[in-house]
Order: structure tokens, then sequence, then C-alpha cells
């Protein structure tokens, strides 16, 4: 947790402003009150995303001073939560565990992970979100890691995302008043208008990019499990990586991200961004993160 | 429950009466939806795409108090809601107020 710490201190310095602690279970994690408080002190927003079953009186109480937001995951009617969790009776002991989170009083939002399969079960989720006083749904599209390929899920393609983003578009038209809704899937006509959203912009001369902090040229950045800190999702191919914990301090190897590859990520995002300027018309949307992380696993292979 | 067989079919095709290869109606779908929402930014799981509530803890002098509070309650509007809560110190005559604000986003 100390490396932990000094990271935070110096990301920041970096120009990062929020922290997003998510998977295997961050509640499990015992230092986490501590890191939190770290987080905040440092002046990060912070937001911690559990499937809710360690939500008891006496860590949200250690948490809340600390927290922005918490995220809580459904994945969709009770029967395909307590499927997709592999535990009987998930939905409802995370269920009885809400009322905690508003009595502690902090913000909260529910996590719908998109799958090809489970669009349907959407609307049956905003609306527990809504009636349970959420402040935010996000829909996000199945990550190919963890419970992913455990269970064998499959993500949703580009045309399932054109659906979703119909029935978002519903569901936010509904909830209007009660709640936001986030579709986390990019939108391919902001994109090829605006490529510098997706990094896919011409490389700069190294004495125009020396005094930006990093947090400019690239963000997000993921602290694996494994001590890589790469670029934009988890399982983005360590020939990206920006450093590892434990290996020095994170300034010294920002640097050298900065001075040696950050040139090479920027062609990676421009080859990811023409792909995305030439998909058919009629699947406006797509999963920008995977894409671009595939692609850095297929260049990293192909090396 | 592993071994339990997943669903095969797409989750849209219980939603939507619109066959898989008919993309000129899943474009208009989409263009209609479009005057409804819209995708500004994408973000990471578990990380909003916005801050829809900030808290702020300020302390001002008494004589302050009021040209501050109105300061802050002229940012109120169709996106933005201010509550104000204020604590005096220095009963029984306040010389300064603890103001505690709460901005939240309406979107």
């Amino acid at each position: 947790v100390v490396a932990i710490e000094h990271l935070l201190a110096e990301v920041v310095h970096e120009g990062f402003n929020a922290i997003a602690m998510s998977g295997g279970e961050p509640l499990m994690y015992q230092p986490l009150p501590r890191l939190l408080e770290s987080a905040r002190a440092l002046g990060l927003f912070t937001s911690v995303t559990t499937n809710g079953l360690l939500l008891d009186a006496r860590r949200l109480a250690a948490l809340a001073p600390h927290l922005s937001l918490l995220a809580v995951s459904v994945d969709g009617v009770p029967e395909s939560h307590d499927r997709l969790r592999g535990l009987p009776r998930a939905f409802e002991k995370m269920h009885g565990k809400l009322g905690n989170v508003r009595e502690a009083g902090i913000p909260f939002g529910i996590i719908f992970t998109l799958t090809l399969n489970n669009l349907h079960e959407l609307a049956w989720v905003a609306e527990f979100a809504a009636t349970e006083g959420a402040h935010l749904l996000q829909v996000h599209p199945l990550e190919q890691v963890g419970r992913a390929r455990e269970y064998e899920l499959l993500p949703p393609d580009d045309l399932e995302l054109s659906y979703a983003f119909v029935e978002v578009a519903r569901l936010q038209e509904r909830h209007r008043h009660r709640l936001t809704i986030q579709f986390d899937a990019a939108d391919r006509a902001l994109v090829e208008r605006e490529p510098y959203r997706a990094f896919a912009i011409p490389t700069p001369e190294p004495e125009a990019i020396a005094g930006l902090p990093l947090a400019s040229l690239v963000s997000p950045l993921v602290l694996q499990d494994d001590g890589w800190i790469v670029p934009i999702q988890h399982g983005f191919a360590p020939r990206y990586a920006v450093g590892r914990l434990g290996h020095g301090s994170f300034r010294t190897q920002a640097a050298r991200w900065r001075r040696e590859l950050y040139a090479e990520f920027l062609k990676l995002s421009r080859c990811v961004w023409g792909e995305i300027r030439d998909a058919p018309e009629h699947l406006p949307f797509t999963n920008w993160y995977a894409a671009v992380t595939t692609r850095s696993m297929h260049d990293s292979t192909a090396l | 429950m592993r071994s339990e067989a997943k669903p095969t079919e797409r989750g849209s095709s219980k939603l939507f009466a619109i066959e898989t290869h008919d993309h000129e109606a899943l474009a208009k779908a989409v263009g209609l939806a479009r005057g409804d929402y819209e995708v500004k930014w994408w973000w990471k799981y578990g990380t909003p795409a916005f801050i829809d509530l900030m808290r702020l803890t300020i302390e001002v002098e008494g004589k302050q108090l009021g040209n501050t509070l109105s300061q802050f309650m002229l940012q109120n509007g169709r996106e933005t809601q201010v509550t104000a809560e204020c604590f005096p110190y220095g009963i029984v005559q306040p010389d300064r107020f603890r103001v505690e604000l709460n901005i939240q986003s309406r979107v």
C-alpha cells in the first residue's frame, strides 16, 4: 500500500485527477480505506466498483469520508445476476445492502455489463437503479477479462451496440428526471470528427510535449495486479506500458515512456482510428477500448 | 452454475422487431434516438464521464456570508442545483460561518 501511495502522489503530479478501484472485489482489500483517504488527500476523485456483498455499515463508515462514488454491479434481473455471479441469492444479498449505502450518504451508481445476450434486461435494471436512488446507471460493454473468460460470456458486437444505443436513449427519456444513463461505447461519428479523443493525432515534436503532464498525453492508466501500469485498459500489451510498480519512480518511467513509447502509442491509435473511420455506416457505435487493446496485443505479438 | 447453457440469442432480438440484416431500419432507429441521447464521450468501467455531485466546505466572515451565498446560489439553474448549510462560530454573536455547499448536476 505504501508503494501505491507513492505512485498516487506521482500520478497527481502528472495531472491525473481520478482513481477507480475495481475487481476482483476491492472491498476485500483491507487497506482500501487508507488508500482512498490518501487519494482524497491528494485531491483525487475516488470511485470503487463492487459486487455489493460486503457493504455493511462498518465498512461503509470507513469508506464514506473518502469515497466520491460507489459503483455497484448489477448483471441483469435477479436470476441472471445470480447465475452470472455463480452465487445463489447474490442479487438478494446485494439488494439488502443498498440501504446501508443510502444511510451512509455515499452517492452511488449501478453498473450494468452489457453482453451480446442481455440487452433486454437493461430496462429492468434501469427501473431498479432509479427506484433504489442511484445517481447513475453505467452501461458498459463486457471486457474479455476475469469472469467473462471464466463464464464464456460474449461481448456485444457493434451491431448489438447500435441496438443498445437505441434502448439507452429510450430509457434515458423514460427516467429523465430520476437517473443519468451513461453508455460506454464510442460514437464513430464523434471519433471521426474529433480524432484526438481516440489519440489519433500526428506525433508532436519532443519539445512540444516536454512540459506537458502525462495525463494530457494518455489517460486513463491502469495498474494491473501484476504491477504493470498500462494505458487505456486492463490487458493492454505490456510493450506499451508506462511503467511497473516497484521498478523505480513513476516520474522517471513516465519520462522514458514519453521519450520512447508515446510515438508508438500514437501510431497504434491512428491505426485503430482508421479502422473505425472505414467501418460500415450501419454500425455507428463501437467498443473503442476493446479495439485499441486488441490491436495492441496483435502488434505486440507481430514483433 | 457454470455448466448451465449460455443464452445464444441476441438480447436485442427480444426487444426490436428489426431483422439483423435490415441496416436501413436500424440506421433510422439510431437516427431517431440521436434526438434524445448523445454520447459525448465514452468512459472506463467504474468511472463516470462526469462528476454529478460536488461537496464544498468553506469558512467566511459574518459580513461576507450573504454575498458569498448569493454568488453560489446564482449557479442554480436548469442543469445545476446548489444547496447550502451554514454553521455559525462564536455564539452568542457569530463572527464566522462554516458553509457546506452541495452542487448537484441535474443532467
